[in-house]
């Protein structure tokens, strides 16, 4: 039996994330229904990767598209489903399949994550429903963070410094930075310029769109106009691998109900052929029957709690980066448990935070600079009977009223 | 304030200490020269900044180091442009990249005159602006001798060249920046010669190799038996579009993205370049008999006056 874990369900797509929903479209397409399961875990550390989509063979753990789609070909599970192609066919459906992860991807992580109106009234919702609670909180937004790295390079960082006016949750920079309930009270002065009143993306449409028809057009040119209802890449095989990674990235850009829809809006009138292909492949995965989906395994308490307790670290501004890419070393060099080096990055912690409580409590109890220091002291000249414990403060109370009077001196020469 | 506002206003200078900044400047020194790495004021032939070993390597025309260098100087050996190359590193460029091109400067016929009488007037020159990238190309193709370089179809250039970024590049990133074996190889070819500042430069380095592997991959390790297997594939996948052709994408003549493949098998097969053995690209790609036809090729073909060195095959 093959289990493969995914992300769950959303926008009406088996699955929230472009390559899971590319496997599964191969998996549907390559395999009965009967021999493997649909696990939707939501939770990339099931694997040792670190990644989903996760297939697990009798022990053996793959991640992503590719090396999932290789595993089943060395390990001989089932045909693949490029056996009919040409080699140049194959060339062509690799390089287009990398071609789709550097330009397709970002365009998808733009929509989807960095906008944020989209990641708002979307995507957020969605992972929301896919996770349970407490990290519902923390989780979605290293996603985030995440996506918006990858989609770095294209420039467009402005789509996040997204506010909406009506809606105010936002600051925005600049003459306004002010937060919104303050804002209400404060009329404004200067009017708007067209350039504030448009949303970011309607201010950088011009690159997007850029963007959008320069990945696209690569697509639209390639795909294969022999079939009109079922148009695929190569017209050779049914459905071949890069029909599958390409239907994860399309229908991610066709099918989200997203606010700010310029893939969509690019997609439809532009290249008619890519949209009737997201729409014939997502029909041909429902026309196959029902995926197997299966629920995945409870996971215990200390699980769930380290991995609350995991995502809240990373959140930490600097010491989350850090411990982020130590984790990602001990993930690399497969160590589990305590060594050498762990041991000393705790010691270091544990020193670190005794010395800053130290140093925090010193503080505490300094004098606050610039006060005078005062001593009060009794008056030591008559009696010291009473310091003999009780048979003394009789004997002083016997041999005179005396009420030493404290007296107060103040050294102010003393800071 | 007391007394009646001052006849020139209330923010006038007063005499003596307009007379004093008066005696400023005291004396004005000559003009400093440029220091003696400074592009000149009048170049006779483009100057391409690129990564290079030493500056004679240079000076002679040496194929960079560097695959994008390499890359952009395969090609304009291509056009058939002659530029003089000037070993640098990434703070020369204005884009915080090399390699990038000054075009020659243009004078105009009467500051021509001028020019003989006083030479470092920088009248007669017109500023020229640093080319990157694909405007490097641009330039080329203006100023190439041979009346048309080939097109190649745009689209599948355009897969195959993401195909060359998203799979060949990550191995060749961690090959040189993270295996531990090219350690030497990296503080050879990219880190200050000071010892001092040898060990911030390599963790910033290796830090920007490994953001650009997890962002380029879209994984969250770094896997490098995967990115072997996936450079392979690669590799595979250029060696079926090459076929038995001469020049990619059956073209009459070699272009751009032969000058890109080229940029990384030559340096990936130089046996002088000094890769460890324990993670080799060399061996992925020695499997492929028309690539590395293909690097000869063009090696031959670009850099003439190398015939009699024995081109270093595997």
């Amino acid at each position: 039996m093959l289990d493969l874990h995914v992300w769950g369900p959303a926008f009406g797509l088996p699955s929230i994330d472009a390559e899971c929903l590319a496997i599964i479209a191969y998996f549907h397409n390559a395999l009965p229904s009967s021999s493997w399961r649909l696990i939707p875990s939501n939770d990339p550390a099931v694997s040792p990767s670190n990644l989903l989509p996760a297939l697990q063979h009798e022990g053996t753990w793959t991640s992503g598209f590719q090396p999932i789609v290789q595993y089943l070909t060395s390990a001989a599970i089932c045909d693949g489903l490029d056996e009919t192609l040409s080699s140049i066919q194959r060339a062509d459906s690799v390089a287009y399949s990398a071609y789709l992860r550097a330009h397709a991807g970002p365009l998808v992580d733009l929509s989807l994550y960095v906008s944020a109106a989209n990641w708002a009234a979307t995507t957020r919702p969605a992972y929301s429903s896919l996770l349970t609670f407490p990290l519902t909180w923390t989780v979605p937004t290293l996603i985030r963070s995440e996506a918006i790295k990858r989609a770095e390079h294209l420039g467009l960082a402005e789509l996040d410094t997204d506010f909406d006016p009506n809606g105010g949750l936002h600051l925005t920079a600049g003459r306004d930075a002010l937060p919104e309930t303050f804002r209400r009270h404060i009329p404004l002065m200067t009017k708007k310029t067209v350039h504030e009143e448009m949303t970011p993306e309607q201010a950088t449409a011009i690159r997007l769109f850029g963007l959008t028809e320069d990945c696209l057009t690569v697509l639209d040119d390639l795909i294969n106009a022999g079939d009109e209802d079922h148009p695929r890449f190569f017209t050779d095989a049914a459905v071949s691998s890069l029909d599958c990674l390409a239907f994860g990235y399309l229908a991610l850009m066709q099918k989200p109900a997203v606010p700010r829809s310029f893939l969509k809006d690019w997609l439809e009138p532009k290249a008619p052929r890519l949209h009737k292909f997201g729409d014939s492949m997502l029909a041909a995965i429902t026309a196959r029957g029902d995926l197997p989906w299966a629920t995945p395994d409870p996971t215990s308490v200390t699980r769930f709690g380290g991995r609350i307790l995991d995502s809240i670290l990373r959140h930490i501004p600097n010491l989350g980066e850090q411990y982020a890419a130590e984790m990602r070393h001990r993930a690399e060099h497969q160590k589990k448990g305590l060594d050498q080096r762990a041991l000393m990055l705790i010691m270091g912690v544990v020193l670190a935070g005794l010395a800053t409580g130290y140093g925090f409590q010193t503080y505490r109890a300094m004098q606050p600079f610039g006060a005078s220091t005062q001593s009060w002291k009794p008056r030591r000249m008559r009696t010291r009977l009473s310091e003999f414990g009780q048979l003394g403060t009789m004997l002083s109370s016997a041999m005179g009223p005396f009420q030493p009077l404290p007296s107060v001196e103040v050294d102010s020469e003393v800071d | 304030m007391a007394g009646p506002p001052s006849r020139p206003g209330w923010f006038a200078v007063p005499a003596p200490v307009r007379e004093l900044f008066k005696l400023f400047p005291l004396t004005t020194l000559p003009a400093e020269s440029l220091p003696e790495r400074a592009p000149e004021r009048t170049r006779p032939r483009p100057c391409l900044y690129v990564f290079a070993r030493t500056l004679e390597d240079a000076r002679s025309g040496r194929p960079s180091f560097n695959p994008q260098c390499l890359k952009w100087q395969t090609f304009l050996r291509i056009a058939g442009v002659q530029v003089h190359l000037v070993p640098s590193n990434n703070h020369a460029s204005p884009s915080g990249a090399l390699p990038f091109l000054l075009p020659p400067t243009t004078q105009t016929p009467t500051s021509e005159k001028e020019s003989t009488t006083t030479p470092s007037s920088n009248a007669v020159t017109k500023p020229t602006v640093p080319l990157t990238g694909a405007k490097i190309h641009r330039y080329a193709k203006d100023n190439s001798p041979r009346e048309t370089l080939p097109d190649s179809p745009p689209s599948r250039t355009e897969a195959y060249e993401a195909l060359l970024l998203q799979s060949l590049r990550p191995a060749w990133l961690y090959a040189l920046y993270l295996h531990n074996s090219n350690t030497h190889l990296l503080k050879s070819l990219y880190l200050p010669p000071s010892p001092i500042l040898h060990l911030p430069s390599l963790h910033t380095l290796r830090n920007a190799a490994t953001d650009e592997i997890l962002n380029t991959t879209r994984r969250a390790l770094i896997d490098p038996p995967q990115l072997l297997a996936d450079a392979t594939d690669a590799l595979r996948s250029l060696s079926a579009l090459l076929a038995g052709d001469d020049w990619f994408f059956g073209q009459p003549g070699p272009g751009l993205f032969d000058a890109e493949v080229f940029a990384y098998t030559y340096l990936i097969l130089d046996e002088a370049f000094g890769w460890a053995d324990d993670y080799s690209l060399a061996q992925c790609l020695a499997k492929f008999d028309n690539l590395v036809e293909h690097r000869r090729r063009l090696y031959e073909r670009c850099w003439p006056e190398a015939q009699g060195e024995q081109v270093n095959q595997h």
